[in-house]
């Protein structure tokens, strides 16, 4: 599933998964790195929805600014 | 006709004259506001009536005054104690007194106001509509919408003009920790009669994008204390009950709740309240965030520190086991070597024994066999003898012979042939007869 759509709280919940997974011993080494991989990823996408401007979100709003005018 | 008749101002006057002397100096009494206007002057004029039981029809009206002097402490007085402004439609407890004007007719004078009245009045009428909310199953629904984690897109609902909004979009777009957030202003009438439809149709506009928008948030600029009442109007209430965004509520008001904060999933007390607990929950997100990783190294770190324990365990077991098996090995060889050794000699005894018996029992059976085979060539040359038929003949025998065979049937031979007969010694030959 592509990195960039996923919400905040799925992104944490993935992660959660992968703590999981970890934690219960689940994961081989090889897969380990894969997956801590993929949680750094995730950890990323969510710090930046704190920091980072989303072209999307300001596209939206403007069209609203057009609606309303 | 010799009616004599007075002039209306003088019936009037008289009117006047009875009602002065008759009329108590001032009732207490109980109405509902129709209408009321302040003009330039500060005299506020007022139409009070009182509706049948049905709450619609109304059986009793009259106009008002509250001259400017007594109105500009009365207004103060009631708004402080009741946190709301005389607006039509409120039921009030005032002191009049009775006024009867040749030209103005009939009218009340309000000396003085009970606001506790009010109180109670608005009181009540809160808890009735806050009963009808809880009949209609709504009352809860806002409050148990899912507030997200990281409410970054906010609708905000708040009049122009107020310095409200001004602030609260600044403490949120300038905070300190650089959280990103997205604000839209839905500009709303925060205050009067016309507040209620104006806030619900803001609700309406937002309601196309609730798909877009985390979060509402209903805040008022400080200061305005009065009219909070336009808060409690059941159908704005029953609007943000079934709103599908969660809202906040930040009103500029510290006592007590309006019904828009009782059902608002979650009530702050100022826009400023609001702007703070939104960035506290990016805080908690972003803390969560900084945990998460956190962890996820302390695992991973464990997790390869564990299995480089095990590793490391494995070599060092590895050694000693090696060592172990090599020495079982070699013990195990060294004891088979002695066995072999011992079992090859043993083997090789056996064989030897074996092959001696084996040579002797040989001999003894070569022996044995020659001497059988002596035995039996000395039976035959003994039966050979004995079968000899030169032997034979030396007992008296003779063989016969015809053309060279041996005659056994005197048949085989006609009269006149000539036959050999062979004896012991030499031979007679005859013919036959």
């Amino acid at each position: 599933m592509s990195k960039t759509n996923l919400t905040y709280s799925e992104a944490i919940a993935a992660i959660d998964e992968i703590m999981h997974q970890i934690e219960t011993g689940e994961l081989d080494v090889d897969e380990l790195a894969l997956k801590v991989k993929q949680a750094g990823e995730l950890l990323k996408l969510c710090k930046t929805k704190l920091f980072n401007t989303e072209k999307e979100i300001e596209k939206v709003l403007k069209e609203m600014d057009n609606s309303e005018a | 006709m010799d009616i004599k008749a007075l002039t209306l101002y003088e019936v009037l006057g008289q009117v006047k004259t009875v009602l002065k002397n008759n009329a108590p100096p001032a009732w207490w009494i109980v109405a509902e506001i129709g209408e009321l206007k302040v003009n330039y002057s500060g005299h506020c004029y007022l139409e009070l009536i009182e509706k049948d039981d049905d709450g619609i029809s109304i059986r009793a009206k009259a106009r008002a005054t509250i001259w400017s002097s007594v109105f500009r402490m009365l207004k103060p007085y009631f708004e402080t104690t009741t946190n709301a402004t005389l607006v039509a439609g409120m039921k009030v407890m005032l002191k009049v007194s009775a006024e009867f004007h040749e030209l103005y007719g009939f009218s009340l004078n309000i000396t003085d106001i009970e606001p506790s009245f009010t109180l109670g009045e608005l009181a009540r009428q809160k808890q009735e509509i806050i009963r009808r909310l809880k009949a209609d199953g709504v009352f809860e629904m806002n409050k148990g919408l899912h507030l997200p984690e990281l409410p970054r897109k906010i609708a905000v609902i708040s009049s122009v003009t107020a310095a409200g909004y001004g602030d609260f979009h600044d403490q949120l777009t300038r905070n300190p920790f650089g959280y990103k957030f997205y604000l839209r202003l839905f500009p709303a009438a925060m205050q009067g009669k016309e507040a209620e439809a104006s806030i619900i149709e803001a609700l309406d506009s937002i309601y196309r994008y609730d798909d877009f928008f985390d979060v509402v948030v209903l805040i008022r600029g400080g200061g305005s204390q009065s009219d909070l009442n336009c808060f409690n109007s059941y159908w704005l209430a029953s609007h943000l009950c079934q709103f599908p965004l969660p809202v906040l509520t930040g009103i500029g008001h510290e006592q007590d709740e309006t019904i828009a904060d009782l059902v608002a999933h979650t009530r702050l007390k100022t826009p400023t309240a609001v702007a703070e607990f939104l960035i506290s929950r990016f805080q908690l997100a972003d803390e969560k965030i900084n945990e998460l990783s956190d962890n996820l190294i302390d695992a991973v770190t464990e997790k390869v520190s564990h299995e480089k324990e095990r590793l490391s365990r494995f070599t060092l077991q590895l050694k000693p086991a090696a060592r172990e098996m090599l020495n079982d090995a070699s013990g195990q060889l060294r004891l088979m070597q002695s066995g072999m050794a011992g079992s090859v000699k043993h083997l090789v005894l056996r064989q030897s024994t074996l092959l001696t018996s084996k040579a002797v029992r040989l001999q003894t059976q070569v022996r044995e066999n020659l001497s059988q085979r002596q035995h039996k060539i000395r039976l035959l040359e003994e039966k050979c003898n004995y079968l000899d038929p030169f032997t034979i003949l030396k007992r008296g025998y003779s063989i016969t012979y015809y053309q060279g065979k041996a005659l056994k049937n005197s048949i085989d031979i006609a009269s006149g042939e000539p036959i050999e007969t062979r004896l012991a010694e030499g031979f007679i030959k005859s013919k036959t007869i």
